[in-house]
């Protein structure tokens, strides 16, 4: 079933904890108007309903980190810099997966600026998903790329492509929409999240398929100029 | 308000929330058994047995509707009643056309889950009744030799035993021998019940009696 819009997600996200804290209250009163109540199984949902309640609190707290208004303070930054401390972050999670991390690192990067800690967050968020990606794929072809690329007087990109299963066609399109998930356990909210942080940043970022299967994400930020100029026009507008 | 033969199935794909109702049903009285998904309840559920389902919309895999359709094929005898995390008017149109008890959403009172249970279940027991009954009859009527079924079809259409006779190149006290036979091992007392139990095996599929 298609999730149509943000609201249907959250309600979805919060009824599943909420009915689950219903159902064991009733269960826990029934069971104490019984003869000889276990008093272990009225503790066993007691616990069951302190972790659903905390597991609502947790979706409203995604959701807030989701709808906050981003605050960015743009300073100049060296954009493999930032590829560089990421990657550094998941060197164990790498090995420990058995997968080859390789970066193409471009030396004649356009000037930018952005918030080093939001970006390094994006990029954490796409090098994990491409790592779960290839948690099915062969020992020998787990391979991770981060690349920078760029015009001096245009934009950077980055792309992330890993050698998993790819995504289909149909999935594409929402894959940035909120509580959208291919995870069993995901929440469906870090794309979202990586999405409102590069357009914060005046950026773009998408999806698609990798030319050798697998996928790749990609975003851009725009010339530090650039986004100045366009910011005080913006500015003078509003 | 137990009814031990009857057995609820849940399936939800949360866990927590399949716990939580499993103890609500049996604290109620009742057989529980979960399933994490459509799949995990088409291959482990027990067959030909009465009881209705608690069934989930969204699930990763089949879909809660998806596996409404495969439970109405297999022709068993579950009502279903959706719980669903977040429901609007054309799903619960859809659920409620295709068949099911009741479409209710997270989080669900205690009343009313259970008043859909009690529904549910006795659509379940009637289903079983009626599927006994005709099963019996069936057995019943496949017990006739083809000159008893060639007469059974000839008198619940009304015919006289001269016209039967007539009709299969006999005599009359022959075919009356035959008439005793079939209200015999159809185990029945009169012409109208006859007629009330073809009624039944063919509204029931079986092959038309052969005339």
């Amino acid at each position: 079933m298609a999730v149509t819009s943000v609201g249907a997600a959250v309600a979805h996200k919060l009824n599943q904890p909420l009915g689950a804290i219903l159902s064991n209250s009733d269960a826990a009163e029934l069971l104490l108007e019984s003869a000889g109540p276990q008093l272990d199984d009225i503790r066993q949902i007691l616990a069951d309903i302190r972790r659903d309640d905390l597991r609502a609190s947790e979706v409203i707290k995604h959701l807030r980190a989701l709808l906050r208004k981003r605050e960015v303070e743009l300073l100049p930054l060296d954009l493999n810099e930032v590829v560089a401390d990421a990657l550094r972050l998941v060197d164990g999670e790498s090995r420990r997966r058995g997968i080859e991390v390789e970066t193409e690192l471009s030396a004649v990067l356009p000037a930018v600026s952005g918030d080093k800690t939001q970006l390094q967050q994006v990029l954490l968020n796409l090098v994990l998903n491409g790592m779960e990606a290839m948690a099915e794929s062969p020992a020998a072809k787990r391979r991770l790329t981060v690349r920078t690329s760029g015009d001096r007087n245009e934009e950077a990109e980055v792309a992330v492509t890993d050698t998993g299963p790819g995504i289909s066609r149909d999935r594409l399109p929402r894959l940035f929409d909120a509580f959208f998930t291919t995870k069993e356990y995901g929440m469906g909210l870090g794309l979202s999240i990586a999405r409102s942080i590069i357009e914060s940043h005046g950026g773009r970022i998408w999806a698609e398929k990798n030319t050798d299967g697998g996928a790749a994400f990609r975003f851009t930020l725009p010339n530090a100029a650039r986004l100045e100029r366009r910011n005080s026009e913006n500015a003078t507008v509003g | 308000m137990t009814q031990t033969s009857a057995t609820i199935h849940v399936v939800d794909d949360d866990e927590s929330l399949r716990t939580a109702l499993m103890r609500l049903l049996r604290a109620a009285g009742y057989a529980v058994r979960t399933y994490a998904s459509a799949g995990d309840f088409l291959l482990n559920k027990p067959a030909n047995a009465p009881g209705c389902v608690v069934l989930d919309v969204r699930m990763p895999g089949p879909s809660g509707f998806e596996l409404q359709e495969a439970i109405a094929k297999l022709d068993e005898s579950l009502p279903i009643i959706f719980l669903t995390g977040h429901g609007d008017i054309p799903m619960s149109v859809r659920a409620i056309k295709a068949g099911a008890v009741d479409f209710l959403t997270k989080p669900v009172r205690k009343e009313t889950l259970l008043q859909a249970v009690r529904t549910a279940l006795a659509g379940s027991a009637e289903r079983c009744a009626t599927r006994e009954l005709l099963h019996s009859l069936r057995s019943r009527y496949e017990s006739l030799t083809p000159r008893e079924r060639e007469v059974f079809a000839r008198v619940v259409s009304g015919k006289l035993n001269k016209q039967i006779a007539g009709e299969l190149g006999t005599c009359e006290r022959t075919v009356k021998a035959h008439r005793a036979r079939v209200m015999e091992k159809m185990q029945l007392t009169s012409v109208a019940e006859l007629v009330h139990a073809a009624d039944q095996l063919i509204g029931g599929g079986t092959t038309a009696l052969p005339r």
